[in-house]
């Protein structure tokens, strides 16, 4: 007699999720909730980023999907498009803050003072803006 | 001498521990002595899909229930459903839309809130529109149906939107 318990669809098809899939639904919907972010900060439709791209409406809304295989390109142009960052590269993010702590000005009550001096590729200052 | 008898279906709304996530409950709809028409969903594609298919499209719902929450922006908003009036206030946001993790399977599900999604039927759409599609249609239909009998409900009081979760009024059955 079986006494295995019956396992769903569903749990058996989910113990087969490869890693790469579920971190390719993780990257791609951090991409998604920058792209949303950034269209709220300017107060842009997706309308409005269609325009900018070229693009229909219902391509737009296809890029933005959440499923969508975002190539490189894609990215760019929506960078451009968008007029803003939507992903970088840690590596690249450590230049971006070290390039902007050298042209923060300094603030006696709020500077922080390193124990050594910062390097390029270092930042002082983690969310410098 | 043609007969014409319709029969009514009942339908209870029905959550099974698998679709519970930190961040969304998954519910769904199962029809008298039958499976879930989520877990009908699943069978079709694990007999049918592509097994890539199936890794993605699993990966992205549990990234959505662990994670991140049903965020409108996921769902893809079904024009069909488009007209569907905002009767009630606190049923504003409801839409319905075709998760689409992968290019054909269509799943229509009910979004109520960032945390409560109500999960349908679907299969594999083979034509520009759902309701041209002798594989999806009646799934699309059923959508539709099942959708205006919950927004009715949430009016009469039979289904509760709490944070979190749906509370059920004991004893609640669709109609169709």
């Amino acid at each position: 007699m079986n006494n295995k318990p019956k396992t769903s669809a569903f749990e058996r098809l989910k113990s087969k999720v490869k890693p790469h899939d579920r971190e390719f639904a993780s990257i791609t919907l951090d991409i998604v909730d920058q792209i949303y972010d950034i269209l709220e900060s300017k107060g842009w439709t997706q309308k409005v980023l269609a325009e900018k791209m070229g693009k229909r409406e219902s391509e737009v809304s296809r890029l933005l999907s959440g499923v969508h295989n975002l190539s490189i390109l894609t990215l760019a142009k929506l960078q451009i498009a968008l007029e803003d960052t939507i992903i970088c590269t840690p590596k690249r993010y450590k230049t971006i803050t070290a390039a902007q702590t050298s042209i923060i000005p300094e603030i006696p009550s709020s500077t922080y003072t390193p124990s050594k001096k910062a390097e390029i590729g270092e930042s002082n200052y983690a969310m410098a803006a | 001498m043609l007969l014409n008898i319709y029969v009514n279906k009942f339908a209870t709304i029905t959550l099974s521990n698998e679709f519970i996530y930190p961040r969304v409950k998954f519910y769904s709809v199962t029809f008298e002595d039958d499976v879930s028409e989520i877990d009908k969903f699943f069978e079709k594609m694990e007999r049918s899909a592509a097994e890539s298919d199936s890794s993605r499209f699993i990966a992205l719902l549990e990234e959505i229930g662990n994670h991140r929450g049903a965020k409108e922006r996921y769902f893809r908003k079904e024009n069909a459903f488009g007209a569907l009036p905002p009767k009630n206030k606190e049923i504003r946001e409801l839409k319905l839309g075709s998760f689409e993790p992968i290019d054909n399977w269509r799943l229509y599900c009910l979004r109520l809130s960032d945390n409560i999604v109500i999960l349908f039927n679907g299969g594999i759409k083979t034509t520009d529109k759902a309701l041209d599609c002798p594989t999806v249609s009646p799934f699309f239909r059923q959508a539709e149906k099942l959708t205006k009998l919950i927004d009715e409900a949430i009016k009469e009081g039979n289904l509760t939107l709490l944070s979190g979760e749906l509370k059920i009024k004991p004893g609640f059955e669709i109609m169709l």
